[in-house]
């Protein structure tokens, strides 16, 4: 029997390979920030900056899948008309 | 987690759907998904205006985006500040929020669950008590079903008005060193995009082909209306810039040769050293 730790430990891994690959094709195609479309939003779409996806992404690189993706929902949740954008790094 | 989002959105919906459906004479389906789909463009529609709105703006001034970011290329901190600066003297700001993409993404899955459970009497338990059963559900709509794929003539309209509706958004004007690959890519995505619509609307239910081609002629009349506002034409053209009129993108003489330039930290510095004497002081 495998450690169940190792295991996690893999899981976690293919996880995180498996949403940074989708938030780079996102970013290759959809994105109104980085994809098809980008040449139409000359100051960027999102009104964060870093945009959503690209903060996403080094969330899930940097705190793991699980607080990652929370934060990640976190920051989308915040991108809504009503708040007021500007620079957001992840801290 | 799913049930979470089972009550919070999709009971929600198809309730809202479902009343539609019993108010609507003839208790059509697609009637009522019209006017849902209506219903949710309405509500984002002072967003997705205001989002249009800054994207015009942003892209008057794009030339000068361009000189700023050719200036400090190799400079993120100082690009980013002198970004700021421009907005700040244009009174602009990217105002596109990432929510309200999401939300639409949200509804067209909600739509597709809704459309795939089906509309009989079988899951009229998921109805709030308010909510009036309807009486007779009326799939057929000019002889499309709702509930199965629509093969032509739906798919077709909405890659029509797909095409038409991303043609009709504006694009900055054309810049001298227009070399970026994104805008190469972007005229030919204005060709593609509507296939691939076509192709996935083929695939889906009927229902789901109607809420797209309800959502891009809302934005079309949307688009039409802001284009108006800003005299671009229907099409969204932007009125061509003589070159001489463009800024210069080279360096500034006082610059490193490498394109960055060092920010003044000094001031700042010196102001934290003062507080913390007089602390000392105290």
């Amino acid at each position: 029997m495998l450690d169940p730790r190792l295991n996690r430990g893999w899981t976690e891994k293919i996880m995180k390979k498996v949403l940074v690959a989708t938030i780079n094709l996102y970013q290759k195609t959809l994105s109104p920030d980085h994809g098809w479309f980008s040449a139409r939003h000359p100051g960027g779409f999102c009104k964060y900056q870093p945009s959503c996806s690209e903060y996403s992404k080094q969330a899930i690189e940097k705190k793991g899948v699980a607080t990652g993706v929370a934060i990640s929902i976190w920051r989308i949740l915040r991108c809504n008309p009503w708040s007021q954008g500007g620079a957001d790094q992840l801290k | 987690m799913s049930s979470f989002f089972t009550q919070i959105l999709f009971i929600p919906i198809y309730n809202l759907l479902m009343f539609l459906v019993g108010t609507v004479p003839g208790h059509q389906v697609a009637v009522a998904i019209i006017l849902l789909t209506i219903i949710i463009r309405i509500i984002l529609l002072p967003t997705s205006l205001k989002a249009s709105r800054s994207m015009i703006e942003l892209q008057k001034i794009q030339p000068e985006m361009t000189a700023v970011r050719e200036k400090y290329k190799k400079d993120q901190k100082m690009m980013s500040q002198e970004m700021m600066a421009l907005y700040k003297k244009h009174k602009v700001s990217p105002f596109g929020s990432c929510l309200p993409l999401i939300i639409q993404l949200v509804v067209l899955i909600i739509f597709y669950r809704v459309i795939m459970i089906g509309f009989n009497a079988d899951h009229f338990n998921l109805l709030y008590s308010f909510i009036k059963h309807p009486s007779s559900i009326n799939l057929i709509f000019w002889g499309v079903n709702v509930s199965k794929p629509n093969l032509w003539v739906l798919p077709l309209l909405a890659g029509a008005l797909q095409f038409i509706q991303t043609k009709m958004m504006p694009q900055p004007p054309a810049t001298k060193n227009a070399t970026d690959p994104m805008v190469a890519m972007n005229k030919q995505m204005i060709y593609f995009f509507p296939l691939i619509t076509i192709f996935i609307a083929r695939s889906l239910p009927a229902g789901l082909a109607i809420y797209w081609v309800i959502t891009s002629l809302v934005m079309i009349l949307q688009q039409w209306y802001i284009n108006n506002k800003y005299d671009l034409g229907f099409i969204g053209r932007f009125p061509a810039v003589a070159i001489a009129k463009l800024p210069e993108y080279t360096l500034e003489p006082d610059a490193n040769p490498d394109g960055t330039e060092k920010p003044e930290y000094k001031k700042e510095r010196a102001k934290g050293v003062e507080i913390t004497v007089r602390k000392r002081k105290l």
